[in-house]
C-alpha cells in the first residue's frame, strides 16, 4: 500500500493527574484496526519513530506519546510516567482498540516492564522520596502484550555503569583521581590499538562508581531535609549539578565487553561527552527527587529485570546483535516468568535498526507476525 | 489530521527539517483541507517543545496555514544559543515557500517576539557575525530568507530583558538557594505588596546588579577555561537560583490590567521562584551570554524591531500577567511605517480556555493580512 493510505493524526492525550501529552497516531485508513501499539521513551522529544509506519501498514493502530519529561530529564520522576502510559492505553481503548501492546525501544523497555508489572499487580505506593503518585491507587489499565526491542535494564543501571568515578570534588568538573580514570592510558592495556582493562581495574572501577552514587545520595538526603523544612512554603525540590556521566569502560573495551557494537557511544565521542557542559543522557542538571527516582541504583523503581519477572502478559524481545545490548536482550528474556515469551535476534542490526533497511524490515516483521499470532 | 480547539478537523503534517548547519527541527503544519493556503504563518518559541499550540489552532481555523516549529533547543534552554535559532527559523521560512506559500509571516508569541524581530532584522540587513562568545553562526553569511510581515503576541522584549525583570535580587550567595537579603526580598511581607517606589527602585537596581555580576563572573570563567590544560574546555554549566521574582506578580497596582496574581507559569510566584525547572535555572557560560546577559545578548526585540521594514501587527491580551506596556514599547521602537497594536480584551497569556477571544484575535489577524494582500 502507498503512504497515502496511512492516516496520521497529532493528538492530545490527557492523563489522570491533569497533564496533556502530545502524541502521533498512525493507521491504515482502509482498515479499522482492533489491535494497537503504544510506544514511548522517558525523555524522547520527537513523535516520528521507526516503528509507527511499519505497524500501521501491517494493520495496527500505532500511537507514540511524548512523556511529560520529553526533551528534558532534569526533573524526571519515573512513577509519573506510568500515568502518561496509562493515558495512552486508555486513549487507544477509547478509539476502539480491543487489544493494546506496549512497544518499548531502548529506554522505553524499562518503562513498559514497570508499567505492566504495576498494572497487573501494583506495589509501588509512592516515589522513592515519598511523593505521589501512588500506583496502587492509580488507574493503570493492563496492556495485552509487551514488545521490548534493544532495551536497557533501567536508567539507574545504565547510569551506574556510566558515571565517572574519578571525580573527587562534585563541585569541580575537572577534579580527578587519575587511578580511576578510564581514559587514562595508564589504566588500560593497548593491545594492537584495542583498549583492554584488567579484571582488577574493572572490579575497582565498578565499586568506585557505586561509591560515587552513594556519596551523592548521602549528600542529597541532607539537602532533601532542608527542602522538607520549607515544604509548607511550596518548596518541594532543588536542582543540582552532576558532572561527568559518560565513562563506561564498555565504550572503549571490546575484549571484555563482547557485544556487536563498535567502540564509542550512541551519541558521539565518550570523552568529549563526559566533559560537555550541555545536556547529556543524564546530567549535568538533575534534581534531588529525580536523582532518587531514575538515577540512584539503591532507590529507583523502574528496573527492567525486576519488573519483567512480575509480568504475566505475553512478551516479545527483539534484539539487534550489533547493538550494545545483545546480552541485555538475553537477560530480559531469561528474567521473564511469563509462560508466553519469545526472543528473536536480527543479525547485524544496530540500536535503531538503521544498520540496513532490511534490519528494520526484519525487526518489524518479527513484531507484526508476533502481534498477529497473539491475536492483536 | 489535527483536531483543533474549535473541534474542526484540519489537515496536518509533521514537519522534520534539516537546517543549513545540519541541525534537525520538528514541527506541526496545520491547514484547512479544501485548498492549500497561500499565506503561511510560522510560529516559534526558543524553547517550547509542544507539537500543538494555540497559535496554529486559531490561525488554521481562520484559513491560514500555521506551522508551529520547535527550535533545536526544544524542551531544554540550558544550552540555548539565540543565534543558532535564526537558522531554525530560516529552515521554516524556506519550507513554507517550498510548500507553496507565496507569503510567509512570522508569529512571535511571548519569547517568540524577540526571535522574530531578531530574525527579520538580520534577514533584511545582517550585522551579527558570531555569538557573544565568538562562536558560529555568522548571520552575515547565512541564508536568511526575509518574510512579508511580523505578528507579535504577548511578546517580551528579549530573554535578557525578561530575566532582568524577574531575577531575584535578594540572592546573597550564588551557591545558596535560600539565603536572602531581607531588605531586597519581595516575598518579605515587610516590603509589600504594595511595594513603595523607594523599594521598587532599589529592587530594580539590585536586579540589574545581579545580572551584571553573573555576566562578569561568566567572562572570568571563560578566560579561566581557555587557560586550562585540558582537551575539552568549551563550556561549563551552572545553576541560577531564584529567577521568578518580579514584584508585578504580587502587586497588581504595578502596570494595572485585568490580570490576577501570579505569573504566566503559575499562580504561586514564591514556589515558582524556587522551582527546580524554571526559565533560566539551568544554563552554561556561552548560553548565558547569548540569551540572558543584559549587556551581551543580541536577541533584543526593541533594537531589532527598529530595523525591520515589513508590516508589523502587535497583539496583546489585557489579562496577561506580563507587563502590558511591552506592546507599546515595541510599537514605539518599530521602524516600519505600517504598524498596528491590537488589544485582545480579556485575553490571558495563552488564551487558555478562551476560544472565543482567540478566534476574534485570529480573525483580526486574518483581516489585517488580507488588507495587505496576504
Amino acid at each position: 500500500m502507498t503512504d497515502k493510505e496511512l492516516h496520521q493524526e497529532i493528538v492530545a492525550v490527557r492523563t489522570q493527574d491533569g497533564q496533556t501529552l502530545d502524541g502521533l497516531i498512525v493507521w491504515n485508513s482502509q482498515s479499522r484496526p482492533r489491535g494497537a501499539t503504544l510506544s514511548m521513551h522517558p525523555d524522547g522529544s520527537g513523535l516520528k519513530h521507526f516503528e509507527l509506519e511499519p505497524l500501521a501498514r501491517a494493520g495496527f493502530m500505532a500511537l507514540r506519546l511524548k512523556s511529560r519529561f520529553a526533551g528534558n530529564n532534569a526533573t524526571m520522576i519515573m512513577e509519573e510516567i506510568m500515568l502518561d502510559l496509562a493515558g495512552g492505553v486508555k486513549f487507544l481503548r477509547e478509539r476502539g482498540c480491543e487489544r493494546v501492546a506496549l512497544f518499548g525501544h531502548s529506554g522505553g523497555g524499562p518503562l513498559m516492564a514497570f508499567y505492566q508489572s504495576q498494572a497487573e499487580n501494583p506495589t509501588v505506593s509512592s516515589t522513592p522520596t515519598g511523593d505521589p503518585p501512588d500506583l496502587t491507587r492509580a488507574m493503570l489499565p493492563k496492556a495485552d502484550g509487551i514488545i521490548i526491542t534493544n532495551s536497557h535494564l533501567g536508567r539507574h543501571v545504565e547510569f551506574t555503569q556510566r558515571i565517572d568515578p574519578s571525580v573527587t570534588d562534585e563541585s569541580d568538573p575537572y577534579s580527578m583521581d587519575p587511578s580511576l580514570d578510564m581514559y587514562n592510558p595508564a589504566n588500560y592495556e593497548n593491545r594492537n590499538g584495542q583498549v583492554v582493562y584488567s579484571p582488577a581495574f574493572l572490579e575497582k572501577y565498578r565499586q568506585a562508581q557505586k561509591a560515587r552514587c552513594d556519596r551523592i545520595s548521602d549528600w542529597a538526603r541532607v539537602q532533601l531535609q532542608r527542602v522538607k523544612e520549607r515544604a509548607h512554603k511550596g518548596i518541594h525540590d532543588l536542582p543540582f549539578l552532576l558532572y561527568r556521566t559518560m565513562a563506561n569502560p564498555r565504550f572503549l573495551d571490546r575484549v571484555n565487553f563482547k557485544s556487536g557494537m563498535r567502540t564509542g557511544t550512541l551519541w558521539g565521542d565518550p570523552y568529549q561527552l563526559n566533559y560537555t557542559a550541555h545536556r547529556g543522557r543524564e546530567g549535568p542538571f538533575v534534581t534531588l527527587k529525580s536523582w532518587f527516582s531514575h538515577l540512584y541504583y539503591g532507590t529507583a523503581n523502574a528496573d527492567t529485570l525486576r519488573h519483567i519477572a512480575l509480568v504475566k502478559a505475553p512478551l516479545l524481545v527483539v534484539g539487534g546483535t550489533a547493538d550494545y545490548g545483545g546480552d541485555i536482550s538475553e537477560s530480559v528474556y531469561q528474567a521473564a516468568t511469563t509462560a508466553d515469551k519469545k526472543l528473536k535476534y536480527v543479525e547485524g542490526a544496530s540500536h535503531w535498526f538503521e544498520s540496513g533497511p532490511e534490519h528494520l524490515k526484519q525487526a518489524m516483521e518479527i513484531t507484526t507476525d508476533w502481534l498477529r499470532e497473539k491475536g492483536f | 489530521m489535527y483536531r483543533n480547539v474549535f473541534e474542526t478537523e484540519m489537515e496536518s503534517e509533521l514537519v522534520s527539517l534539516k537546517t543549513q548547519d545540519g541541525a534537525r527541527v520538528h514541527g506541526t503544519l496545520v491547514w484547512r483541507g479544501d485548498k492549500r493556503p497561500t499565506t503561511g504563518v510560522l510560529s516559534m518559541h526558543p524553547a517550547s517543545h509542544g507539537f500543538r499550540h494555540f497559535s496554529i489552532e486559531g490561525l488554521s481555523e481562520v484559513g491560514l496555514a500555521g506551522l508551529r516549529l520547535r527550535s533545536r533547543f526544544a524542551g531544554d534552554d540550558s544550552a540555548l544559543i539565540m543565534e543558532e535559532i535564526m537558522l531554525d527559523i530560516a529552515a521554516g521560512v524556506k519550507f513554507l515557500h517550498e510548500w507553496g506559500c507565496k507569503k510567509v509571516v512570522l508569529f512571535g508569541h511571548s519569547g517568540g517576539g524577540p526571535l522574530m524581530s531578531f530574525y527579520q532584522s538580520q534577514a533584511e540587513s545582517p550585522t551579527v557575525k558570531s555569538t557573544p562568545a565568538g562562536d558560529p553562526p555568522d548571520l552575515t553569511t547565512a541564508a536568511l530568507p526575509p518574510v512579508d510581515a511580523i505578528i507579535t503576541s504577548g511578546a517580551h522584549l528579549g530573554r535578557h530583558r525578561s530575566l532582568a525583570e524577574r531575577i531575584d535580587p535578594s540572592v546573597i550567595d550564588e551557591n545558596d538557594a535560600f539565603a536572602a537579603d531581607a531588605d531586597l526580598d519581595m516575598f518579605n511581607p515587610k516590603n509589600g505588596p504594595p511595594y513603595s517606589q523607594e523599594f521598587l527602585s532599589r529592587y530594580r537596581d539590585g536586579q540589574v546588579a545581579r545580572v551584571e555580576k553573573i555576566t562578569t563572573w561568566v567572562g572570568t570563567k571563560l578566560e579561566e577555561l581557555k587557560k586550562k590544560n585540558h582537551p575539552v574546555t568549551g563550556d561549563v554549566p551552572f545553576i541560577v537560583w531564584r529567577t521568578e521574582a518580579d514584584p508585578l506578580y504580587l502587586d497588581l497596582s504595578i502596570e494595572p490590567n485585568l490580570r490576577s496574581r501570579g505569573n504566566n507559569r503559575g499562580d504561586d510566584a514564591f514556589a515558582l521562584n524556587y522551582a527546580p525547572k524554571a526559565q533560566g535555572r539551568f544554563t552554561s557560560l556561552r548560553s548565558w551570554l547569548s540569551q540572558w546577559g543584559s549587556s551581551t545578548s543580541n536577541a533584543d526585540t526593541l533594537r531589532h524591531i527598529a530595523r525591520v521594514s515589513v508590516p508589523l501587527l502587535i497583539t496583546q491580551g489585557t489579562a496577561d500577567r506580563s507587563p502590558m506596556s511591552r506592546a507599546k514599547r515595541i510599537f514605539e521602537a518599530a521602524g516600519t511605517k505600517d504598524k498596528t497594536i491590537y488589544y485582545a480584551e480579556g485575553a490571558t497569556h495563552y488564551y487558555r480556555g478562551q476560544r472565543d477571544i482567540l478566534l476574534k484575535t485570529c480573525q483580526h489577524i486574518f483581516e489585517w493580512l488580507k488588507a495587505r494582500g496576504m
